[in-house]
């Protein structure tokens, strides 16, 4: 069921998030740096990886090129510098059928938001003549339909798949300002075990609601039993704590629902994968 | 790790009256005496080490020794790149080459890198020794540049059993 499901999203290279219906969403949307902190005078490039896997953080479906048969898209990933500017460079992920990989060189000192291009996506959900419930990539006004489709819906889905690198030293991360994002007091770049570290969601660069669930993965479940997430929810403006208790990468995952006054779109929902970098004390 | 901290204080009782009248006017303010163990492994890189004093806040208020050329390796000094890397402090006065095993004694005088007085009072003092291809240690223990006395700081691995004098001003 859930290899099928990840199959069919990836055909559309899009979001399943609007998939399922709470947050906790197993199919992990991840970029994993090569580097979360660096230090030195010489610019430096940090390695991004872009993958789709259940298996945290190990490669196994590649977001595909928009165009066929392409080797790499290079608009994919995007990254802001510590000002907030988009990096002028090209950044070319190339696909390598189970991931994506792209090298971004870092000029300038503080910290950079790397994240897969948020687009919006649209799903169609409706049941056929038998009663079975399906799904088609497109608006309900663009899609493909049989004549006799009952309850026909619409959600347009926009993800956030993120992570953070600092180049000598730390600086407030530029927002991407759409979609679900993480911001301070806790330094995305700055987090060690044994510490609390506190975020605020934002949800188009505003604080997200109260009650929203946050799950927290840490990365290499292929080499444990249990996945040993942690679920947390934000409070009225949108802040959640959590305090690490073993070194790793993490997945942050989470969802909402928006609304959306848009012809032909009857439901909206944000998707949230953050990834961030737990150092041992 | 703080609990070096409570162990020692009655020693530290013990052990100030003693200082306070061996104590030269010349004497630094702290003298770290660190011992980097002969570890019998290969392959063996000399180790970067960190020692620097924060407040109880956990704010980076001056390095005291730092052994580490090259600032592309300063990150691997996590705790002490995190807070020593925030500030725009040139380390180029402080920072000097890798060590071999050994004990060296680290002399601080009470002033920061831009050789202002640190004020006297309660700070966190710091050591962190990693090592290429091996492990890292860190450390952090209470003390108080007022209250003079000898504290023992226990290292894991990549340092041994180490001391911190505190010396009166």
């Amino acid at each position: 069921m859930k290899i099928n499901l990840l199959k069919t999203a990836l055909i559309g290279a899009l979001s399943l998030s609007a998939l399922v219906s709470t947050s906790a969403s197993a199919h992990g949307r991840w970029l994993l740096p090569s580097h979360t902190s660096l230090s030195g005078d010489k610019a430096h490039y940090v390695m991004i990886d872009a993958s789709i896997s259940n298996e945290m953080f190990a490669p196994d479906k590649a977001f595909k090129p928009k165009e066929k048969d392409a080797q790499w898209d290079d608009t994919l990933l995007m990254a802001l510098m510590p000002n907030g500017e988009p990096v002028s460079d090209t950044i070319r992920a190339y696909y390598l059928k189970r991931k994506s990989s792209a090298a971004i060189s870092l000029t300038e000192q503080g910290t950079y938001h790397i994240a897969m291009t948020q687009k919006p996506m649209y799903m169609t959900f409706y049941k056929d003549e038998e009663g079975k419930r399906k799904r088609v990539f497109g608006k309900k006004t663009d899609a493909k339909l049989p004549s006799n489709a009952q309850g026909v819906r619409t959600t347009k889905v926009i993800s956030t798949v993120d992570t953070f690198v600092s180049r000598n030293g730390t600086s407030k991360p530029a927002l991407l300002g759409l979609g679900l994002e993480l911001s301070g007091p806790t330094h995305p770049n700055d987090l060690f075990v044994g510490e609390q570290a506190r975020f605020q969601l934002l949800q188009d660069g505003k604080p997200a609601g109260e009650g929203i669930e946050v799950n927290i993965l840490r990365g290499d479940t292929r080499y444990r039993n249990e996945r040993g997430e942690v679920k947390v929810t934000t409070d009225k403006n949108g802040f959640f704590t959590t305090t690490w208790n073993a070194p790793g990468v993490y997945l942050i995952e989470t969802a909402t629902e928006v609304d959306v006054k848009e012809k032909g779109v009857d439901s909206g929902r944000y998707a949230l994968f953050t990834t961030l970098e737990v150092a041992p004390e | 790790m703080l609990k070096v901290s409570t162990v020692v204080s009655a020693a530290l009782l013990m052990v100030a009256a003693l200082f306070q009248t061996t104590a030269q006017a010349q004497a630094p303010q702290l003298e770290i005496e660190l011992t980097l163990p002969d570890l019998d492994v290969q392959p063996y890189h000399r180790p970067y080490v960190a020692v620097w004093l924060e407040t109880p806040e956990r704010k980076h208020v001056t390095t005291l020794a730092l052994w580490v050329q090259k600032a592309e390796w300063f990150k691997d000094l996590r705790q002490w790149w995190r807070k020593a890397g925030k500030t725009d402090i040139n380390f180029d006065g402080i920072s000097g080459a890798t060590k071999r095993p050994g004990t060296y004694t680290i002399e601080w005088q009470g002033k920061d890198l831009d050789g202002n007085a640190v004020a006297p009072g309660k700070y966190l003092l710091n050591i962190e020794v990693v090592r290429e291809e091996g492990g890292r240690d860190y450390q952090r223990l209470e003390l108080d540049l007022t209250n003079p006395g000898k504290i023992t700081i226990d290292g894991k691995k990549e340092f041994s059993t180490s001391f911190v004098t505190v010396n009166a001003k």
